[in-house]
């Protein structure tokens, strides 16, 4: 008889440990309680930036993903909207450029041949930037890809491979018999199997919770807006530096300089609409728009590209990145609870971690020796 | 005066002369955009992004975006509540903020 | 910006609620979309027959301009060409103008009025394919001809007073018919509710044929329809009214061409072969919706009431919303006539001075009054069941609206 593994969530995250665990030959049913990509996955934007991971475990996680996207059109046979597009990170202030500097040391050290550039060069690799900008990252490996259809491939390969999909069906409950899960109780039935990976993103804490397990992801809600439709404009992925300082940036020490953490992430969909990011801001569960952030990323975003100023924004959004402290994902088994594990609290690196934290997490699940060292994403490193 | 067939009468309003598409054409001064074009006979506007078909006046208050076109370098300006001036020119072809070539753009 | 009142909306009621606040001591910005102030003023002309005999001609565009002439003058701030994209805490609201992109006030009025219900038919989207309301400003404000030969589709008070002055500035109209009957668009378009919806125009009209009607409506309302129905079309200012042809699909390669009608029985089942009409611009009519998109942004409480027009936001007799600060006016709260929308300003302009301690030209029961008068007086009733939507709403608010 086969292994019989629940995923709950129908994320990136989720949709993708399915989809590896049933290329594993595990007997898999993936769970969401609305729909595919209907939370974090969907109102996100679509940079696979790898230069941007906090050099260490995280960044090294993010290389192996990376190769992974690169062949995944292909084993998926679906259109991505995968472009190695490289990115850069724009320097516009001398105290970003110290902190931007060390990074770029590190990642260097870290095998990561990112380049600090000139502004001139910068606005050589992508006409329109401000005249103003000091000077930029570049590293040619950075990609984009559409994460809706990165997360609804993965569902349809991962049925193609015998799971089975049930949404709009929310968990309940996780079964426990002594000091193991036993399977998950949705709102319409109990499902049971062997082994239950948890990839509910923001809405992880709640399903364990009742188990007594503590997993400390904060929701840190990010607004992006939407453009009207352009010609191609974006040539390449484009963050700002103070994208990265606000994203380091911890608890509440800094929140009064800008409450709403604005930094500049940008990107142009196949269709021709400007994706701009985006804020940070810990407000629960909150999902609404704020007019004065919608303001300040506009601001932002004419800054580092003044002909946006004639640019409409269409719409705007927000998502709840699921945050941790140590800006590193939750990834394994929980301690003193057989048949369980989390995948979760990738904060903005969802998309860049999906497919190596899918092939992982299918790993460890399966009782096989992980690629790598995981011992830095365990949740009990929290516990210390 | 304007003598045009759309007009349906003749006033004593200043008249401007404008551009669409290049064509030089003449209209009220003041009066939106959308309705020198349709005093002039023009009614499509502008093409779908998507289909390639026609698309003119719809709501005529600037609600449904139908009537958008590119004016003086601003892409997406709805004609029906901007008013005309002179000299201005109006495109309905889709504005290039990078006018430069992309290479790896399909 | 800083001022008391911002007003969004510089239609009848915005604008005659701006000139109360302002001649009371209060200061005023009015922020609209469109180029000029007027709002749906702008495009109506017709005949007002229940109007003293020199009052006769309601010449919107006129009143509009008093309005704007006399509001400037005693120095509101207006702002056109501007749009409000949204608002946020007691009130900051954000705006699409190159140097002022906030102002703030401590009310907000909400005077956004009404956009029109799409009728998506095949070949709506073909140049020459364009809304009554389209049709009435090109007509009456901007004086162009949308087209040489006009179909109307959709019968009903709006598209029967356009058609009028249409036909009055000279353009020929080939016709009104019905829209499509179909599942999609539910079976409120046979012919019989048609003749229905009319019988409440009757009397009110501004117009000999909805006269006419209205004389068979208020004693034969019964013999109307079957007169109306026996004969396949009545002619109106030589106009035909083809109460049994509903329009099927329009067509053309670049822009309107022509038109397919379908003959229909009384209850709207398509009778014999399709017909083709050759026309170069089609008119359509759907009706009108309260716009409350930015309302929605104040996270006030909103309540569907069909009869009003659809979704508005829950409010009082005095055009208080369950937010504090927050007032409406005009067709946000329904939809009714410019007299209507007009004394619904003043009302809320009253409403507004009582609320910061001012008092306004007359009391807030005045204003009341006044608004029931002009309802009474309305030449032109757009919703059947207006008053039962008011009562509707009244009890609603009774029960959730009071803070």
């Amino acid at each position: 008889m086969s292994y019989k593994v629940i995923v709950a969530g129908g994320g990136l995250i989720g949709t993708s440990i399915a989809y590896y665990l049933a290329k594993s030959g595990a007997e898999v049913t993936l769970i969401d309680s609305k729909d595919i990509a209907s939370g974090t996955s969907g109102s996100c934007d679509r940079a696979i930036m790898i230069q941007s991971k906090k050099p260490g475990p995280t960044l090294d996680l993010a290389i192996k993903s990376a190769a992974l996207y690169q062949d995944l059109e292909e084993e998926l046979e679906v259109d991505l909207e995968y472009r190695k597009s490289g990115g850069m990170i724009i320097i516009e202030t001398k105290e970003e450029l110290k902190v931007i500097k060390d990074m770029v040391a590190l990642q260097q050290k870290s095998g990561v041949d990112v380049r600090l550039i000139s502004g001139d060069e910068a606005r050589k690799r992508q006409p329109g930037l401000s005249e103003d900008l000091l000077a930029s990252t570049w590293w040619e490996h950075d990609a984009e890809v559409n994460p809706l259809k990165v997360s609804f491939a993965m569902a349809s390969a991962a049925r193609r491979l015998g799971a089975v999909i049930k949404l709009g069906s929310p968990v309940r409950n996780l079964m426990t018999e002594k000091n193991r899960v036993i399977g998950v109780e949705t709102s319409e039935e109990e499902l049971y199997a062997d082994a239950v990976v948890v990839a509910a993103g923001v809405w992880t804490p709640q399903l364990l919770k009742p188990l007594g397990v503590d997993v400390p992801i904060i929701p840190r809600q990010g607004q992006i807006l939407v453009s009207e439709r352009l010609p191609p404009l974006l040539r390449t992925g484009i963050l700002s530096a103070s994208y990265i300082t606000n994203k380091l940036r911890k608890g509440a020490s800094r929140e009064a300089a800008d409450p709403f953490g604005v930094g500049l992430a940008i990107g142009q969909t196949h269709s021709g609409s400007l994706l701009i990011g985006g804020s940070r801001q810990f407000v629960g569960y909150n999902t609404e728009t704020n007019p004065e952030v919608t303001q300040k990323i506009g601001e932002v975003a004419v800054r580092a590209f003044p002909q946006l100023a004639k640019v409409r924004i269409i719409r705007t959004f927000t998502g709840l990145r699921p945050y941790t402290a140590d800006a590193k994902p939750i990834l394994g088994a929980v301690q003193g609870m057989d048949g369980i594990y989390i995948a979760a609290g990738h904060e903005g690196d969802g998309v860049a971690l999906a497919p190596i934290t899918g092939k992982i997490m299918a790993q460890i699940v399966c009782g096989e020796e992980p690629e790598k060292d995981m011992r830095a994403f365990s949740l009990s490193r929290f516990k210390q | 005066m304007l003598s045009n067939s759309y007009r349906l009468d003749q006033t004593e309003q200043k008249t401007i002369e404008f551009y669409f598409n290049h064509e030089k054409l003449i209209g009220y001064d003041g009066e939106p955009i959308a309705a020198s074009l349709l005093a002039n006979g023009i009614k499509t506007i502008r093409t779908c992004e998507i289909t390639g078909e026609n698309r003119g006046i719809f709501c005529g208050i600037g609600h449904c975006y139908e009537c958008r076109a590119e004016v003086d370098g601003v892409p997406n300006v709805r004609t029906c509540l901007t008013p005309n001036r002179e000299g201005i020119e109006v495109f309905s072809s889709n504005p290039s903020l990078n006018k430069g070539e992309l290479e790896n753009e399909s | 910006m800083k001022v008391d009142v911002a007003i969004i909306g510089a239609g009848p009621s915005g604008l005659t609620a701006a000139i109360e606040m302002i001649e009371n001591g209060l200061t005023v910005a009015v922020i609209d979309e469109y180029y000029r102030p007027g709002g749906r003023l702008l495009g109506q002309h017709y005949e007002d027959p229940k109007a003293a005999p020199d009052q006769r001609v309601w010449n919107g565009k006129n009143i509009a301009d008093q309005l704007e002439k006399k509001a400037r003058g005693l120095g509101v701030h207006i702002f056109t060409n501007v749009t409000a994209w949204s608002v946020s805490e007691k009130w900051k609201i954000h705006l699409s103008h190159p140097k002022i992109n906030m102002i703030v006030s401590k009310v907000l009025l909400l005077a956004t009025g009404s956009a029109e219900k799409a009728l998506p038919i095949p070949g709506w989207t073909l140049p020459g394919g364009i809304s009554i309301g389209a049709a009435q400003t090109f007509t009456n404000l901007h004086r162009v001809a949308v087209g040489e030969k006009v179909l109307i589709a959709g019968i009903d008070p709006l598209s029967l007073s356009v058609m009028i002055e249409m036909k009055n500035a000279g353009i020929d109209v080939a016709g009104m018919v019905l829209p499509p009957i179909s599942p999609a668009s539910g079976n409120h378009h046979t012919p019989v509710q048609t003749v229905a919806r009319l019988k409440d125009v009757a009397g009110l009209a501004p117009n000999s044929f909805i006269r006419t009607f209205g004389k068979y409506a208020l004693a034969w309302f019964p013999r109307l329809i079957a007169h109306a129905l026996r004969f396949n079309f009545l002619k109106v200012n030589g106009v035909p009214i083809h109460l049994r042809k509903s329009i099927v699909r329009i067509e053309g390669s670049e822009q309107v061409e022509a038109v397919i009608l379908q003959s229909v029985s009384a209850d709207g089942k398509p009778v014999g072969q399709a017909e083709r009409m050759e026309v170069d611009a089609v008119c359509l009519s759907a009706g009108l919706y309260p716009l409350v998109d930015l309302a929605e942004t104040t996270g006030c409480t909103l309540v569907d009431i069909p009869e009003l027009g659809g979704v508005i936001p829950l409010h009082g007799p005095d055009m208080t919303t369950t937010i504090n600060g927050l007032f409406v006016a005009g067709n946000i709260t329904g939809i009714e006539g410019a007299k209507v929308a007009i004394a619904q300003g003043q009302l809320a302009a009253v409403s507004i001075l009582k609320s910061l301690g001012k008092n306004g030209s007359i009391t807030v029961q005045e204003a009341k009054m006044e608004m029931e008068k002009a309802r009474i007086q309305s030449p032109l009733r757009f919703l059947p069941n207006i008053d039962e939507g008011r009562t509707k709403l009244n009890k609603l608010w009774e029960k959730e609206g009071v803070i």
